[in-house]
């Protein structure tokens, strides 16, 4: 408990604290502005961290992140587009019970879930994280690689649209993690004869292309989305207690659901807050009220789609596994600043990952407090055209890919990604899978590559060990589930036929 | 040439187990173009690793992992190309019009002419980004000219604050 007290009580300095509040700030901004994305700010950032001490870097981006997944219920509640896909379940909602002229109180059940569901998320992150990674560090390398399969398998067979197109984008996404020079044999593969392919594609301009140019790309294509932005002002925004009161069961419920789909690898807020409405909805007395203004409905979709932030982070801190997208740019960041993810991240960087955990807590204290006192000043940024904030944003990922290695290539990598990213977006294919494919490849290859050197090429471990075993049978069933439960839809539709 | 239309065409007898539902075959899809996208990307990784020596010490080799991670992207594609093809055709979402086209190559194409100009160095960068996003927001928005003015200033005062500040106090060699 010492080192989190500490952390913690370090982080309330001047410049530690300023990151926090600055990140919080930022994402919730950015999260409010439909179609700016938390990845997309955190991606465009990533590349002035390197001139940042690590643990200001780490909490800024944490800010970001927690700011980002609660902002989008601002535009999702007073303009009926969600900021962000977590927000996607208090539109319907939010936006009715604001159109019935209550849109602070809509607001103001949204922040307070937020909170409770960011604070219960946070318990779980700082009680489990430290046991999880211990246990971690005994896992051998075909453990390791054998959780890394079934966190692909897990995040393309839930993300959004077909599960064949999740996986293509996983494995397309481990593809471009190939190219450059083979760090076990010490042999260049898949460069093509190409120099600067060598070292391979760095990690950020391709997560800029991907999630900066590829959404701008899309969103000129799909054209600007316009609607009425209803007003609001702060006051009457806090919930009363009568509101705690009665809502209690379904907040700490909703949380719980959503910071156990944050743990599990590569699973966004946006299925958190999905699974946490279905839920609230099937248990509450009052279901005709869901879809029609209901309180309950956003205090479930706030609460789990807050509870995955830190929920998500536990994987990432005790493991090196990715709990989200967002999770796998924090990935990023910290390799940009020489630290290894991993079971040994607890032990070799402490101080660090202590930091991180206060600065989830941190930052879902400060957006509590922002979020309520500036969501009139903030709605008024739904109203900035995307035409004028696109054409910047591609500036600002140039001047990105350049802070990497002050080479052009990497302009061209940052387009040619970029290019990837609306052909994926038109073809639906989701980009998560594809990012976490991408970082989590390298790792995959060398654990298995080593785990079969000490056993010299022998792979049966992989289904004798029962670690490794149990996770390659869920990655198994994860694949052949929807099949399964297809035909059984089909055959109990053709029973009752009959 | 990718846009969601659907064509109409008789049902195939390859398909006929199918029989009594009318099928619209999608002839050029996005799905179609990112599955062969992904076709041609894993014959060229294939074709590549032909060159890389078997292994010595290591069991299995630096092309292995890759080698079957290009016949798995393979196998999916062809999945995801064979069942867009047999799929009923979906209503077209209305998005992605003539003209929605045209702007994205316009702006696509404008985006190249701006990494052409950092990549050969022809133009300073605080020039070159204020003249790109006078170009950008000028054709995107389509302006009032009293507006023009505005985006003038505003394209410069980003172009050349950024080069100052990314030069200047974080260190970054810009073109």
């Amino acid at each position: 408990m010492t080192p989190l007290i500490d952390s913690f009580v370090s982080l309330l300095a001047p410049l530690p604290f300023f990151f926090v509040a600055l990140g919080t700030f930022l994402g919730i901004s950015m999260g409010a502005i439909p179609g700016l994305s938390g990845s997309m700010l955190i991606t465009l950032l990533l590349p002035l961290t390197y001139f940042m001490d690590t643990t200001h870097a780490i909490v800024l981006l944490i800010g970001i992140y927690t700011g980002t997944i609660s902002g989008g219920l601002i535009s999702a509640t007073l303009l009926k587009i969600p900021g962000t896909p977590a927000a996607v379940m208090t539109t319907f909602d939010g936006f009715p019970m604001a159109q019935a002229g209550n849109p602070g109180r809509a607001l103001g059940l949204g922040i307070g879930a937020s909170f409770v569901g960011g604070l219960v998320a946070w318990i779980a992150l700082a009680t489990l994280s430290q046991p999880i990674s211990d246990l971690a560090t005994r896992f051998s390398p075909f453990d390791y690689f054998a959780l890394i399969v079934m966190a692909l398998v897990l995040i393309s067979s839930i993300s959004q649209g077909s599960m064949v197109k999740g996986l293509l984008s996983a494995i397309l996404g481990t593809l471009f993690a190939i190219p450059g020079v083979d760090p076990s044999a010490g042999i260049p593969r898949v460069t093509f004869g190409w120099v600067s392919l060598n070292a391979g594609f760095n990690v950020l301009p391709v997560l800029i292309g991907l999630f900066a140019v590829g959404q701008m790309l899309t969103d000129i294509f799909e054209g600007e989305r316009k609607g009425t932005v209803l007003r609001v002002n702060s006051g009457a925004m806090l919930m009363r207690l009568s509101d705690w009161r009665r809502q209690m069961v379904n907040l700490l419920r909703s949380s719980v659901i959503g910071t156990w789909i944050g743990i599990l690898p590569g699973i966004g807020a946006n299925i958190g807050s999905i699974v946490a409405y279905a839920v609230a909805r099937n248990m509450s007395k009052k279901p005709e009220r869901f879809g029609k203004g209901s309180e309950e409905g956003i205090v479930a979709s706030e609460a789990a789609n807050n509870a995955t932030v830190s929920g998500a982070l536990i994987p990432l801190v005790a493991i090196g596994i990715p709990g989200s997208v967002i999770d796998a740019l924090l990935i990023s960041a910290l390799m940009i600043h020489s630290i290894q993810p991993g079971p040994l991240l607890f032990k070799q960087n402490s101080e660090l990952v202590w930091a991180m955990i206060s600065a989830a807590l941190l930052s879902n204290i400060l957006m509590f407090f922002m979020m309520s006192a500036l969501v009139a000043p903030l709605s008024r940024l739904m109203r900035l055209p995307k035409n004028w904030l696109m054409p910047c944003i591609v500036v600002f990922a140039v001047i990105g890919a350049f802070a990497v290695n002050n080479r052009a290539f990497d302009v061209w990598v940052v387009l040619g990604f970029g290019f990837l990213g609306f052909i994926m977006n038109r073809a639906k294919v989701p980009l998560g899978p594809f990012i976490i494919g991408f970082i989590l490849a390298p790792l995959a290859e060398s654990k298995l590559r080593s785990g079969l050197m000490t056993t010299a090429g022998d792979w049966t471990p992989l289904v004798t060990e029962p670690l490794p075993l149990t996770l390659l049978l869920v990655s198994i069933s994860l694949l052949f589930w929807p099949a399964v439960s297809g035909w059984r839809r089909r055959h109990s539709g053709r029973v009752s036929k009959e | 040439m990718f846009g969601n239309q659907g064509v109409t065409a008789p049902v195939s007898p390859f398909f006929s187990f199918d029989a009594g539902v009318s099928m619209k075959i999608r002839v050029v899809g996005p799905d179609a173009v990112f599955a062969i996208l992904c076709i041609l990307l894993a014959a060229a990784v294939l074709w590549d690793l032909r060159t890389v020596p078997p292994p010595v010490f290591d069991p299995i080799g630096s092309a292995a992992v890759p080698r079957a991670l290009a016949w798995l992207m393979i196998a999916f594609s062809l999945w995801v190309l064979i069942s867009g093809l047999i799929r009923k055709a979906k209503p077209a979402e209305g998005k992605g019009g003539r003209a929605q086209w045209a702007a994205m190559i316009c702006v696509a194409a404008i985006t190249l002419v701006y990494a052409v100009f950092i990549t050969f160095a022809w133009l300073d960068f605080g020039i070159v980004s204020a003249l790109y996003l006078f170009a950008t927001i000028t054709f995107l928005e389509r302006p009032p000219y009293r507006q023009i003015p505005f985006i003038l200033l505003l394209s410069t005062g980003i172009g050349f604050g950024c080069d100052h500040v990314f030069t200047q106090f974080f260190f970054i060699d810009l073109p």
